[in-house]
């Protein structure tokens, strides 16, 4: 799931590296467009539903922690 | 009570110095007191839109906190309960606590509307049945704008939509809650503050601290440089040039002079505000939010708006941006869009439109005149133009072979965003639209390189001395932000200082604003522009 996660990130910008990145939303790499755009994406790819409580920073501020997040929603669902 | 009234200052070391005498526990019952103190002197009728937001928060929050520990008590009951039956439960307890939500912040809209756009909305319509011929008219409303509802309306709202997500428990105390809409130093100009931020910080226990001190004291003086050395020393040429009487006698350039003071006053006086706010706030060991962030380094409009009035454009984000992006209309007229034109084009429809609803309420959020609603409109279509054309823009770099990493490229970005929202400043302050668009005109047809000699002229000309001293005093601030924005945190440098240089840097910036500051009769300054939104 990872791998896919990372595939999509790269979509939005390829210069990053998504592996040791931990700080997207802090360091202001994405905006809230970005992060938009990754949710449908994300909403399409794993058929989850992200709900605006969902997006804090923390959640969404590394490849790894969005991967957590899809695991915990698929979870839930 | 102006913030940079010497009233204030005498009320201030009253409140500060009794904040750190008075037993612990209450604290926050002291700052209750004052800031109800503080909002009464504005006025008694005002204190009760205060009052009654503040009841109907409560109540609302309470309400909604009640319905959701129905909820989950249900679900305790019952552990064998099936998943079936609790996605039941839980849509029921969601459809109910929605219904308070959405009735708390539409009560809210109608109190703000009323109070701030109901003479707007009569005169629209008064000269729609002008011209229709009708010689009936609705006769206005009398009704004084209390001080900051825009500022601690917004804060309710942002209150109830969290309880309403379930982002926190609601308040028990209504006077913690009352604290957290009143606070008098925030009140006035935000910034808008939430709750489970702010709204702990006040009610928590603090000792004196010398940093806190210090640092707050430091900031107060800043706001009060910006203030009153710079934002009121421009003010009166900046009211001269967009005055309706001088549109004819000004030549374009002059006006462009006059949008870079405005841009300079408007920013001195907002942030030099927030700076006294926080600082007063800091004081007594409150942490407030940033609200300003060095604007006018901004490379993007959309990256103005992450610096300018922070937390208004936090507020938008959270309660307007995102639940209109993640809302199903949305997602399904991406969908729709992604089968006919693809990827690509099913992102860049919702960034396209939502820019225009959240920069159309952000124009009205600054008041009720068809001015600012052209202010949202051009602010949105650069914002949501930027995202659209980005891909052109790349390619017209690689064509033209620009470094865009390069420091020259960054220079350039950020004077044209500059000049951009120049001219979207020129929408707020000119007399009206009409005389916006005419200003922007004639800023492009109308030119002369000697416009010092038409302020000269017409005697607005701040003279010699005064501008000498406005032109350095921005250049101080120029150097603070630019030693800022290369990561250099100004307060702490000073303050490792060596102890008589520290107290001989205090004391020339305290003689610079009490000899260059301007006051007014009984040393009063002038109100702050922000106070009136």
């Amino acid at each position: 799931m990872l791998d896919r996660i990372i595939e999509i990130l790269q979509g939005i910008r390829d210069d990053i590296d998504y592996y040791s990145e931990d700080s997207l939303i802090d360091d202001g790499i994405f905006d809230s467009f970005d992060i938009v755009g990754l949710v449908s994406e994300l909403k399409d790819e794993f058929d989850i539903d992200i709900i605006i409580d969902d997006l804090t920073p923390a959640n969404f501020n590394s490849a790894e922690s969005i991967c957590a997040l899809v695991k915990k929603l698929q979870d839930e669902d | 009570m102006a913030l940079t009234s010497f009233y204030f200052l005498v009320f201030l070391a009253v409140v500060i110095v009794l904040y750190y005498l008075v037993p612990k526990k209450i604290q926050w019952v002291w700052l209750l007191i004052v800031s109800y103190a503080f909002y009464l002197y504005s006025g008694i009728g005002q204190v009760f839109f205060l009052l009654g937001t503040t009841i109907v928060t409560y109540g609302s929050g309470l309400l909604m906190q009640k319905r959701r520990d129905r909820y989950k008590a249900e679900l305790a009951s019952d552990p064998s309960m099936d998943r079936e039956k609790k996605q039941e439960l839980k849509k029921k307890a969601g459809k109910d606590i929605h219904k308070i939500q959405v009735l708390t912040v539409v009560l809210d809209l109608v109190v703000l509307a009323v109070v701030k756009y109901s003479g707007f909305a009569i005169s629209n319509i008064n000269s729609i049945l002008k011209s229709l011929g009708s010689e009936s008219a609705i006769p206005g409303l009398k009704i004084i704008v209390p001080l900051g509802i825009s500022f601690y309306t917004f804060m309710a709202m942002g209150y109830v939509i969290d309880i309403g997500r379930g982002k926190y428990e609601a308040e028990k105390n209504p006077a913690k809650l009352a604290l957290f809409l009143s606070f008098f130093p925030s009140i006035v100009q935000g910034p808008i503050s939430r709750y489970d931020d702010v709204g702990k910080k006040l009610v928590e226990q603090h000792k004196i601290n010398y940093e806190n001190l210090t640092y707050g004291a430091q900031l107060i003086m800043f706001g009060f440089f910006k203030k009153l050395v710079i934002a009121d020393r421009v003010a009166p040429v900046v009211t001269q040039i967009f005055s309706v009487k001088m549109f004819d006698k000004l030549s374009g350039t002059t006006m462009f002079f006059g949008m870079l003071c405005y841009a300079v006053q408007i920013y001195c006086d907002f942030s030099g505000g927030i700076d006294i706010t926080r600082g007063v706030a800091q004081m007594m060991g409150i942490e407030l939010p940033l609200n300003f962030e060095r604007p006018y380094f901004s490379t993007s409009v959309a990256e103005y708006w992450r610096r300018w009035h922070i937390t208004l454009g936090a507020w938008m984000r959270e309660y307007v941006f995102y639940p209109i992006m993640l809302s199903k209309p949305m997602s399904k007229l991406s969908k729709k869009v992604k089968e006919k034109h693809g990827q690509k084009a099913s992102k860049y429809v919702p960034s396209v439109i939502t820019p225009f609803i959240v920069f159309i309420l952000i124009g009205i959020w600054h008041g009720a005149n068809w001015r600012y609603v052209a202010f949202g409109l051009y602010n949105a279509v650069i914002v949501a133009g930027s995202v659209a054309l980005e891909p052109l823009f790349k390619k017209w770099a690689e064509k033209l072979h620009i470094k865009t990493d390069s420091k020259g490229w960054k220079v350039f970005k950020i004077i044209r965003t500059f000049l951009i929202l120049g001219i979207s400043k020129i929408l707020v302050k000119a007399a009206s639209l009409k005389m916006a668009i005419k200003t922007i005109f004639k800023i492009f047809t109308s030119f002369n390189l000697a416009f010092g000699s038409e302020m000269v002229k017409y005697g607005f000309d701040l003279g010699y001395k005064n501008n000498i001293v406005l032109g350095l005093a921005v250049l101080f601030l120029f150097i603070i932000s630019l030693l800022q924005e290369n990561g250099i945190k100004i307060r702490q440098s000073v303050g490792k200082w060596f102890i008589v240089f520290r107290w001989i840097a205090y004391f020339v910036l305290l003689i610079i604003i009490l000899v260059f500051g301007i006051y007014g009769p009984e040393y009063d300054a002038a109100n702050f522009i922000y106070q009136t939104y």
